[in-house]
C-alpha cells in the first residue's frame, strides 16, 4: 500500500501540477500566516526578554519601582542582605535622537566599576593605556557605548557626536565604545546604549533616583525567599521581581494585541483547511473509480483510507515547507508596522530582529499537517465507507447534492442557539469567552453554505448561456464547490469583521477626539512618547509659552506611569487646572472636554481640584470600579486611596489611565515638572502661524510643536497604523480563499470535460465555455460574499461590543464604513473572477470530440 | 452546390500514431448530401463512421480534402467559424444521450438556443413544442434523472431540432436503447427531421434502420463504398 | 617600596580587570608602563614635608594610597602555646580623577575608588579566609575622610553583609572593623601604638628604583597593641595581639622589567622591627631591594641589600591558582646578629582576588632558630610575608 501510495502520489504530481501547486499554496498560506503572526508575536515577547537579558542577563532578580525611579539610597540595604552576591544600581532612560521621530536610544547607566558584564569593545584601548575607555567614560562628557548594529546602521563611529533630548533638554552624547550585546543575547535590542551610571543620571536622570537595580544572588539562594525578605526591607514603594515575573509583566501587558492577532491568524488555517478540504475531495471524486477497484481487488476500507490520509499527509508536508519560509517573509514584511506598534501604543520594546523560534516551526507544522489531515478525514471516511461497486459505477452529479443541506442548516442553526446560549449565560464570564463564541459562529457559517447555495442557485432560471446557467451548474456541483464558497464566507466574515471593527473604532475615536482635543497647540517633547515622566518641560519654557503673543491659556499636563495596589499599571495624570475663567474661550473650559461615561462634568471637575481621581473606561471595566469607588494607588511611601468622581472614555490606553490635578500627583507621588503643555488661544488667531512662529523660536530645543489639526492627524495616523498589520491577514485569507475558487474550478473543468465537450458540440464557442467557468467563479464570489456579510456583521457585533470590551475595555460606537466594504466587495468579486481565469482557459480547451460513454 | 447540404470531396483523416506512420481512418471520401435526404452510413467499427461525423459537424478537421457545410468550406474556417457554422447548421444526437443531468428537460432542449443567444422565450416555446411532439410535454420542467433511455434519446432529438438545422447526425442514436425502444426513436428522428426540412445523417449498425433511409453509405477501412439502397 | 610597587600593580590589575570585566579585553601583558603622573597626579617625591595626624588621612592629589594592616592576635584565655590567629586588613584609595566632584554633580560621581582586602588564618583550624570589596568611592558605597574626621577610609561591607569596612583613627591609635558572613570573616579592633611612625627610606620617601626618584612616600606603626574581637568558626571571640600598619602613598608605577615581589615584616621578639623587601624581574632576578631595621626605641636604619639575605626553603602551589610560592625562607642580617628561619604558620595563606583576578599570598610566619643550631626550632618572632607575581595568573599586566 505505501509503495502504492508513493505510485499514486507521483502520478498525481505528473498529471495535476497545477491542481498539486495551488493546494500545496493553499496550505503553505494557511501556515505562513500562522508562522508570521506567531514570530511576531513571539518577537514582541522575545524582544523584551531581550532587552531584559541584555540588561539584567546576570541578575536573579530586579528591584523596580512603582514609581518609575526609586532612591539609590536603597542600595545598601540591598547590599546587606544576606543571600545577595552582587547587587548594581541602573539609571535607565529612553531618549530621542534629534532630527530622526523614528529613533530613539535606550540609555543605560550603569556603574563600570561593579561586577556587571557589559560587552564593551573599548577602541580606544591600546598597549600603553589598555583601559582609556574606562577612564573617558568617567570623565568625557556624554561618553557612550552603543551597539556595533546601531553603529552600522546609522554609520556613528567612535569619536562622533549624537545630539539628543530628553524633554525639552538637548544634550549631546559621544561614541566612545561599542557595546556587542548580541554576542551574549542575539536579540538585543540594537539601540541599546550604555554609559557610566554618574553621567546618565546628571544627563537624563533626577538626583538621587534611579531605575532599577540588578541583584546576583549567592549560589543556592531560594530567589523567592530572597524577594520577600528583600520587598519587606525595602517598603511598598518598589517591586522585587524575577525576571520571569518582569517577563510575564511584559507578556500581560501585551495579551490583548497577541490574543488579536492570533485570532486573525487563525481564521486563515481555518480558510486554509477548508481549501485543503476541497483539494482531497477533488482528487477523490476524481479517482473514486481507482478507489473503486483498490476496493473490489481486495483492499480493506482502512487500506483505503490509510491511502487517502497519506496523500493527504505528503500536501501538507509540502505546504508546511513552503509555508514556514513565507510565513518568515511575510512577518518580516509587517515587522515595521507592528514594532511601531508595540513602541507607539504599548511603550514597550520595538522588534529589530526577529527569530524563528523552534515553537513556532513546530506550530506552524503541526496546523499544516493537521490541517491536511483535517480537510482529507472527512472525504476519506465518506469514501472508505461506500462499497466499490457504487465507486466503480459513473457518478451521478445529483448525488447528496444538497440533499443534508436542509439538515445541515439545522445544525448550524443548534450551534448558533447552543453557542448564544452558552455564551450569555456562562461564556461571557470567560476572558476567551467572546473568542469562543465567535469561533463557533464561524464553524456554524460553513454549514450553511449548502442551505444558501440551494436557495440562491435555485431560483436561477437560466434563459441564456450566462450567469444564471453558472449559478445551476454551482447547485449542481454543491459538494465540490460548496467548500470554496464557505471558505470565501468565512475569509469575507473575517474581512468585513475587521473592517467593521476598524471602522467604527476610527469613527469613535474622532469623536472622541473632537471632545477632548480643543486646545489650540500642544507642545511635547522628542523624547516624551517613550519616555514618560522623565521627558520634562523646562519651567522657564512654560513661562516663555505662556506669555507667548496670542495665548490665553496654557494648561500644564504631566503623565507618570504608576501601580495600583493590585499591581496593575496605571498611567497617572496631572492636569493643572485653570483656576481663571476664560470668556470668549469656551472650549478652554474642562468640563467640557470630559468625555464623561459616568458622573457629571462640573461636578467632577470640581472634585478634581479636590483631589478626586477621574478615571479612564478600560481601568474602570478591568479593575471593577466606578464613581463614589476608590483608586487605590501605590505611593511612594505606601497606598493612595483617590475617591473615584467620574468614569470617562479613553483610548489612549488599554491598561488603565487615571486624571489627577497636578497638585495631587506633586504632592502624592513624584514632584517633576510637566511632560507636555497645551495652549488656548485668542479666538481669530492664526493657529498654524502661531505654531510656525513657535517652532523657529524653539527651533533649538527638542520640542515636538503641532497644531490641534496635526495632532488630531497624528493620532489617527498611529491608529491606522496599529492595523497595517491586519490588511496583511485579510489579504492572505482572501488568497487562500480565492485558491479555493481556483482549485474547485480546475477540478470542474476536468471533471466536466464531458459536459464541456458537448457544449462545444452543441455550438458553443471557446469563449462562451471560458465565459461559463468565469462565471462560476465569481458565482462562488458573489454567494461567499453573501454569506459572509452576515457573518461579518455578526462577527463585527462580537468585536466591538464584547471583546473589545473584555480585553481592551473600551466603548466603541457601531458604525457602517459603507465605501471601505463596498471596495472590499468587488475586490472579492474581482478575485473572485480572477481565480476563475485559469481554471477557465482550461476549460475552454475541452474537445467537442471527446464525449465519451461515460461522460454526463 | 446549393443543393448540397453537405459534401466532402477527397477527405482523408490521418491518426498521428507516431514512428510508423499515422492510421488512416478516412481515404479520400468523396460524398455529398442533398437538402432533406436521410442517409444511414453503415460500416464495421473502427471503420470511419464516428470520424466522418465528427468532419461533417466541423468538429475535427480532415488532414486532407476538403469539406463544404451549407456551401461554407469548414477545412479553411477557424475553430470558432467552425463553432458557429456548427451551431447555425447542425444538430447532434449522441449514441449516449448526453443530457445535463442538473438541467430539466425544457431547459437541456434550450440549450442550443441560449448558446446561440436566441430569443429566450421563443426557444422555450419551442422546445416546449418539441417536447409535445415527442410526448414528453407534461414533463418538460423535470429533471432529467429519471428517464429511461428512449424518453431521454427524445429529448436529445429535441436538442438537436431545436434551432431547425439544415443537417442532423446522429452517431448510433439507437444504440443503447432495446429494438422497440429504437425503432420508436428512428420513427421520431426521421419523421421529425423530415417536417422540419433538414437532411439525417445517421450510423448505424441496423440493417433493419438503414433500409429507413433515403439512401446507405457503407465505410471499409476508411474508404466509403456506395452500399446497397435496402 | 615593595608595597608601592604593590600597589601600582595592584591598581593596575583593578583597572584592567574592570576593564576586563566590562569590556572583555585579551588578557593584555602590555609591556610599557603608563606615564606615570600623567592626568594632573602629583608624584610622591623626596623630601615630603610629614605631619601627623594629618598624614593619616587620604591623600588626593596622589594616584594611590592604602591602610595595610597585619598582625596576631590570641584568643582571650587561650593557652600560651598556642598559635595565634594572623588578619589582614587592606583599604586602598585607588584615584579616577585628581579632581573631587563639583558640588551638585551626581552622587556617583567619584574620583577615587576604594577597594578593601581582608583575610585571617586560623591556624588550629588549619583555615586561611580572604574576603574583598570594590566600589567607587561615592553613592553611601564607600569614601575617604577629610583630615579631622573620625574615619580615614570607609567602604560598604561584600554583596551580603550589612554594614562597612573602615579604619577609624581614636584617640589613642586605630579602630578597624571587617566582615563577611558569607565567607565567616570578621573583626572589630583597636589598635594602639605606643611609637611615632616610623619612615620608611629616606625621609619617609621609599625609592623603588635605583635612580632614587620613582619611589613612594612610605611610613610605618610597626607595633599596634591589638584587642578587640574576631570571629573564629561560628562565634565571635575576644582576641589582643599586636599588629603592623603601612602606609603608601604613590603616583608611579611599576617599571617594565619588574614583575612581582617579595616583602617581609618582623616583630622580634626582642623588640626590634624588620621590614625587606626585593623586587623581582620575570626570569627571577632581584632588581632592587631594601630594608629597614627598627630598635625598641623607635630608631630606624635603612638595610641596604648587601647587608641581608633571603634564601627560599620550600614552596607550596596552590590548588587553586597552580602558582608556586617559596613561603619559606632563611633570613640572615649579618650585622644585626639575625639569622632565623620564617617559617609559614599556614601554607595556604593564598589570597585570590575575583575582583580583580589578583593573586598573591599574604601569610603569618613564625621566625624561629634555624636547624642546626643551638635552640633550633625556638621562636624569635613573628611576622608577614607577601609574595606577588608568582604563578601566570598573578602576572601583572603592567
Amino acid at each position: 500500500m505505501i509503495s502504492y501510495l508513493r505510485r499514486g502520489l507521483l502520478q498525481y504530481l505528473r498529471h495535476s501540477r497545477t491542481l498539486l501547486g495551488l493546494t500545496v499554496l493553499g496550505v503553505a498560506l494557511g501556515v505562513a500566516s500562522v508562522v508570521a503572526i506567531q514570530t511576531l508575536n513571539q518577537g514582541s515577547l522575545l524582544a523584551f526578554d531581550g532587552s531584559v537579558r541584555a540588561i539584567s542577563g546576570q541578575a536573579d532578580l530586579s528591584v523596580t519601582g512603582t514609581l518609575p525611579t526609586i532612591p539609590e539610597s536603597l542600595l545598601p540595604t540591598v547590599l546587606g542582605d544576606r543571600d545577595v552576591a552582587a547587587a548594581w544600581p541602573l539609571v535607565r532612560a529612553n531618549v530621542a535622537v534629534s532630527g530622526r521621530p523614528d529613533l530613539n536610544l535606550d540609555v543605560v547607566g550603569f556603574d563600570v566599576f561593579a561586577p556587571v558584564r557589559y560587552p564593551l569593545q573599548d577602541a580606544a584601548a591600546t598597549q600603553a593605556d589598555p583601559f582609556a575607555s574606562l577612564h573617558d567614560a568617567l570623565v568625557q562628557p556624554g561618553w557612550v557605548a552603543i551597539t556595533p548594529e546601531l553603529s552600522a546602521q546609522e554609520g556613528w563611529k567612535v569619536g562622533d557626536v549624537i545630539r539628543v533630548s530628553s524633554g525639552s533638554r538637548a544634550l549631546a552624547l559621544t561614541v566612545g565604545a561599542l557595546v556587542d550585546f548580541r554576542r551574549f543575547e542575539p536579540l538585543a535590542p540594537r539601540r541599546l546604549a550604555v554609559m557610566d551610571i554618574a553621567q546618565a543620571q546628571e544627563m537624563f536622570g533626577r538626583p538621587g533616583r534611579i531605575q532599577q537595580v540588578d541583584i546576583v544572588l549567592r549560589k543556592g539562594a531560594d530567589a523567592a525567599a530572597a524577594a520577600a525578605r528583600l520587598q519587606a526591607a525595602l517598603g511598598a514603594g518598589v517591586r522585587v521581581q524575577t525576571p520571569e515575573q518582569r517577563r510575564q509583566d511584559a507578556s500581560q501587558l501585551l495579551a490583548a494585541f497577541r490574543l488579536n492577532l492570533t485570532a486573525l491568524s487563525l481564521i486563515s488555517v481555518f480558510v486554509g483547511i477548508f481549501l485543503v478540504l476541497t483539494a482531497v475531495q477533488a482528487s477523490l471524486v476524481r479517482r473514486r473509480r481507482e478507489f473503486g477497484l483498490l476496493r473490489s481487488l481486495g483492499a480493506t476500507r482502512a487500506q483505503v483510507m490509510g491511502l487517502v490520509l497519506g496523500e493527504a499527509a505528503a500536501l501538507g508536508v509540502l505546504g508546511v515547507l513552503v509555508g514556514i519560509p513565507l510565513g518568515w517573509l511575510a512577518a518580516r514584511h509587517n515587522l515595521q508596522t507592528v514594532s511601531a506598534t508595540l513602541t507607539s501604543i504599548y511603550v514597550t520594546e520595538g522588534i529589530d530582529k526577529l527569530t524563528l523560534p523552534p515553537l513556532v516551526i513546530a506550530l506552524g507544522a503541526a496546523v499544516g499537517l493537521l490541517g491536511a489531515l483535517g480537510g482529507a478525514l472527512l472525504p476519506a471516511w465518506d469514501l472508505s465507507r461506500r462499497d466499490p461497486l457504487r465507486l466503480l459505477s459513473p457518478l451521478s452529479v445529483h448525488e447528496a447534492a444538497g440533499r443534508a443541506a436542509g439538515r445541515l442548516a439545522l445544525a448550524a442553526a443548534a450551534l448558533a442557539v447552543g453557542g448564544s446560549l452558552w455564551f450569555f449565560t456562562l461564556g461571557h464570564g470567560l476572558r476567551l469567552g467572546g473568542f469562543l463564541y465567535g469561533l463557533l459562529m464561524l464553524l456554524a457559517l460553513p454549514l450553511l453554505v449548502p442551505l444558501l447555495v440551494r436557495s440562491v442557485c435555485g431560483l436561477a432560471r437560466p434563459g441564456g448561456f450566462g450567469f444564471a446557467l453558472s449559478l445551476r451548474n454551482l447547485l449542481a456541483r454543491l459538494q465540490a464547490t460548496g467548500f470554496a464558497v464557505a471558505a470565501l464566507a468565512i475569509t469575507v466574515s473575517m474581512m468585513f469583521g475587521i473592517t467593521i471593527l476598524v471602522g467604527s473604532f476610527r469613527q469613535t475615536l474622532v469623536t472622541w477626539l473632537d471632545v477632548t482635543i480643543r486646545a489650540d497647540v500642544y507642545i511635547s517633547s522628542e523624547s516624551w512618547q517613550r519616555t514618560g515622566n522623565d521627558a520634562t518641560l523646562d519651567p522657564a519654557l512654560l513661562e516663555t509659552l505662556r506669555t507667548w503673543p496670542g495665548v490665553v491659556s496654557l494648561e500644564e499636563q504631566r503623565r507618570l506611569r504608576v501601580l495600583a495596589v493590585d499591581g496593575r499599571p496605571v498611567w497617572l495624570n496631572g492636569l493643572r487646572l485653570t483656576d481663571r475663567p476664560l470668556p470668549g474661550v469656551p472650549q478652554a473650559d474642562m468640563a467640557g472636554r470630559l468625555p464623561l461615561m459616568a458622573g457629571e462634568p462640573h461636578a467632577a471637575v470640581a472634585a478634581l481640584r479636590a483631589g478626586s481621581v477621574l478615571i479612564g473606561e478600560p481601568l474602570a471595566r478591568k479593575a471593577h470600579l466606578g464613581v463614589g469607588d476608590t483608586l487605590r494607588l501605590a505611593g511612594p511611601g505606601g497606598e493612595v486611596a483617590l475617591p473615584i468622581a467620574g468614569v470617562s472614555y479613553d483610548y489612549t490606553s488599554e491598561g488603565g489611565t487615571a486624571f489627577v490635578a497636578m497638585d495631587v500627583l506633586n504632592a502624592r507621588f513624584d514632584a517633576a515638572p510637566p511632560n507636555n503643555a497645551a495652549l488656548f488661544l485668542t479666538p481669530g488667531t492664526d493657529v498654524e502661524a502661531t505654531v510656525d512662529a513657535l517652532k523657529n523660536a524653539l527651533a533649538d530645543r527638542p520640542l515636538v510643536i503641532r497644531s490641534n489639526r496635526t495632532l488630531r492627524r497624528e493620532v489617527l495616523a498611529v491608529f491606522d497604523q496599529t492595523f497595517a498589520v491586519t490588511r496583511t491577514l485579510q489579504a492572505m485569507a482572501l488568497l487562500i480563499a480565492a485558491l479555493g475558487v481556483s482549485v474547485t474550478l480546475l477540478i470542474q473543468a476536468h471533471e466536466r470535460a464531458g459536459e464541456l465537450a458537448l457544449l462545444r458540440a452543441l455550438g458553443a464557442t471557446r469563449r462562451q465555455v471560458f465565459g461559463l467557468f468565469l462565471g462560476e467563479g465569481t458565482a462562488m464570489g458573489a454567494l461567499g460574499l453573501l454569506l459572509g456579510l452576515g457573518g461579518g456583521v455578526g462577527l463585527a457585533a462580537l468585536l466591538i461590543l464584547v471583546i473589545n470590551r473584555t480585553w481592551f475595555g473600551w466603548t466603541i460606537r457601531p458604525a457602517w464604513p459603507g465605501a471601505t466594504l463596498g471596495l472590499q466587495a468587488v475586490v472579492v468579486l474581482a478575485v473572485a473572477a480572477l481565480a476563475a481565469v485559469y481554471p477557465a482557459s482550461r476549460a475552454r480547451l475541452a474537445r467537442p470530440g471527446q464525449l465519451t460513454r461515460d461522460d454526463l | 452546390m446549393t443543393d448540397h447540404i453537405l459534401q466532402l470531396d477527397a477527405v482523408t483523416m490521418t491518426w498521428d500514431a507516431g514512428e510508423g506512420g499515422g492510421r488512416t481512418v478516412l481515404d479520400g471520401v468523396d460524398l455529398a448530401l442533398a437538402r432533406g435526404e436521410a442517409v444511414a452510413l453503415v460500416g464495421r467499427s473502427g471503420s470511419g463512421k464516428s470520424t466522418l461525423l465528427h468532419v461533417a459537424a466541423g468538429i475535427a478537421v480532415p488532414t486532407g480534402g476538403r469539406v463544404r457545410l451549407a456551401g461554407h468550406d469548414l477545412t479553411a474556417s477557424s475553430e470558432e467559424a467552425r463553432t458557429r457554422l456548427r451551431r447555425e447548421h447542425v444538430g447532434l444526437v449522441f449514441q449516449f444521450f448526453h443530457l445535463l443531468p442538473h438541467l430539466t428537460l425544457r431547459e437541456n432542449v434550450a440549450v442550443p438556443g441560449w448558446i446561440a443567444g436566441d430569443d429566450r422565450t421563443r426557444t422555450r416555446r419551442r422546445a416546449d413544442e418539441l417536447l409535445a411532439r415527442v410526448g414528453l410535454g407534461d414533463r418538460a420542467g423535470d429533471a432529467v434523472g429519471k428517464l429511461s433511455g428512449g424518453e431521454m434519446q427524445r429529448v436529445a432529438l429535441c436538442r438537436a431540432l431545436l434551432r431547425g438545422p439544415a443537417l442532423v447526425l446522429a452517431d448510433e442514436p439507437t444504440g443503447s436503447l432495446d429494438d422497440r425502444t429504437g425503432r420508436e426513436v428512428m420513427d421520431l428522428l426521421l419523421e421529425m427531421t423530415r417536417a422540419e426540412g433538414g437532411a439525417l445523417l445517421y450510423v448505424t449498425h441496423s440493417p433493419e434502420l438503414a433500409a429507413r433511409a433515403d439512401r446507405t453509405w457503407r465505410l471499409v477501412d476508411g474508404r466509403l463504398l456506395p452500399g446497397a439502397a435496402a | 617600596m615593595k608595597r608601592h610597587v604593590q600597589s601600582g600593580m595592584m591598581m593596575t590589575a583593578v583597572l584592567l580587570a574592570v576593564a576586563l570585566a566590562c569590556a572583555a579585553l585579551a588578557g593584555g601583558t602590555a609591556t610599557t608602563a603608563p606615564k606615570p603622573a600623567a592626568g594632573g597626579w602629583q608624584r610622591a617625591a623626596p623630601g615630603y614635608a610629614w605631619s601627623f595626624p594629618r598624614d593619616h588621612y587620604a591623600h588626593p592629589a596622589h594616584r594611590t594610597e592604602w591602610w595595610y594592616l597585619t598582625g596576631h592576635l590570641r584568643e582571650e584565655g587561650a593557652p600560651a602555646d598556642a598559635e595565634p590567629v594572623a588578619f589582614q586588613f587592606t583599604l586602598f584609595r585607588i584615584g579616577l580623577d585628581p579632581q573631587a566632584p563639583a558640588a551638585g554633580r551626581s552622587a556617583w560621581r567619584a574620583s577615587a575608588l576604594v577597594m578593601g582586602h581582608a583575610a585571617t588564618t586560623d591556624p588550629e583550624a588549619a583555615r586561611h579566609v580572604f574576603s574583598e570589596t570594590l566600589w567607587r568611592a561615592a553613592a553611601g558605597l564607600g569614601g575617604f575622610g577629610a583630615p579631622g574626621a573620625t574615619t580615614l577610609a570607609w567602604c560598604a561591607a561584600p554583596p551580603g553583609t550589612p554594614g562597612t569596612w573602615a579604619i577609624d583613627l581614636v584617640d589613642d591609635g586605630f579602630a578597624v572593623r571587617a566582615r563577611d558572613d558569607q565567607r565567616g570573616l570578621g573583626f572589630d579592633l583597636r589598635c594602639v601604638s605606643t611609637l611615632a611612625p616610623v619612615l620608611q627610606g629616606p625621609g619617609g620617601f621609599s625609592p623603588k628604583d635605583a635612580s632614587g626618584q620613582a619611589g613612594s612616600l612610605y611610613y610605618s606603626l610597626p607595633r599596634l597593641a591589638v584587642t578587640g574581637t574576631l570571629r573564629r568558626g561560628d562565634r565571635d571571640v575576644k582576641v589582643s595581639g599586636q599588629a603592623w600598619l603601612d602606609r603608601e602613598i604613590f603616583t608611579s608605577t611599576l617599571g617594565a622589567a619588574q614583575t612581582g615581589w617579595d616583602w617581609v615584616s618582623v616583630q622580634l621578639d626582642d623588640g626590634r622591627d624588620l621590614m625587606l623587601y626585593r623586587l623581582r624581574t620575570a626570569d627571577g632576578r632581584v632588581d632592587f631591594a631594601l630594608g629597614t631595621l627598627t630598635g625598641r626605641d623607635g630608631a630606624s636604619r635603612a638595610l641596604p641589600p648587601e647587608q641581608w639575605t633571603l634564601e627560599p626553603l620550600s614552596h607550596w602551589t596552590s590548588a587553586v591558582t597552580g602558582s608556586a610560592y617559596p613561603i619559606d625562607w632563611r633570613l640572615r642580617v649579618p650585622g644585626a646578629a639575625i639569622d632565623v628561619e620564617l617559617r609559614a604558620t599556614l601554607a595556604d595563606q593564598e589570597n585570590v582576588s575575583t575582583r580583580t583576578g589578583v593573586h598573591y599570598w599574604e601569610g603569618a610566619v613564625r621566625a624561629v632558630v634555624p636547624a642546626g643550631l643551638p635552640g633550633a626550632g625556638s621562636l624569635r618572632g613573628r611576622g608577614f610575608i607577601e609574595l606577588t607575581g608568582y604563578g601566570k595568573g598573578s602576572r601583572p599586566p603592567v
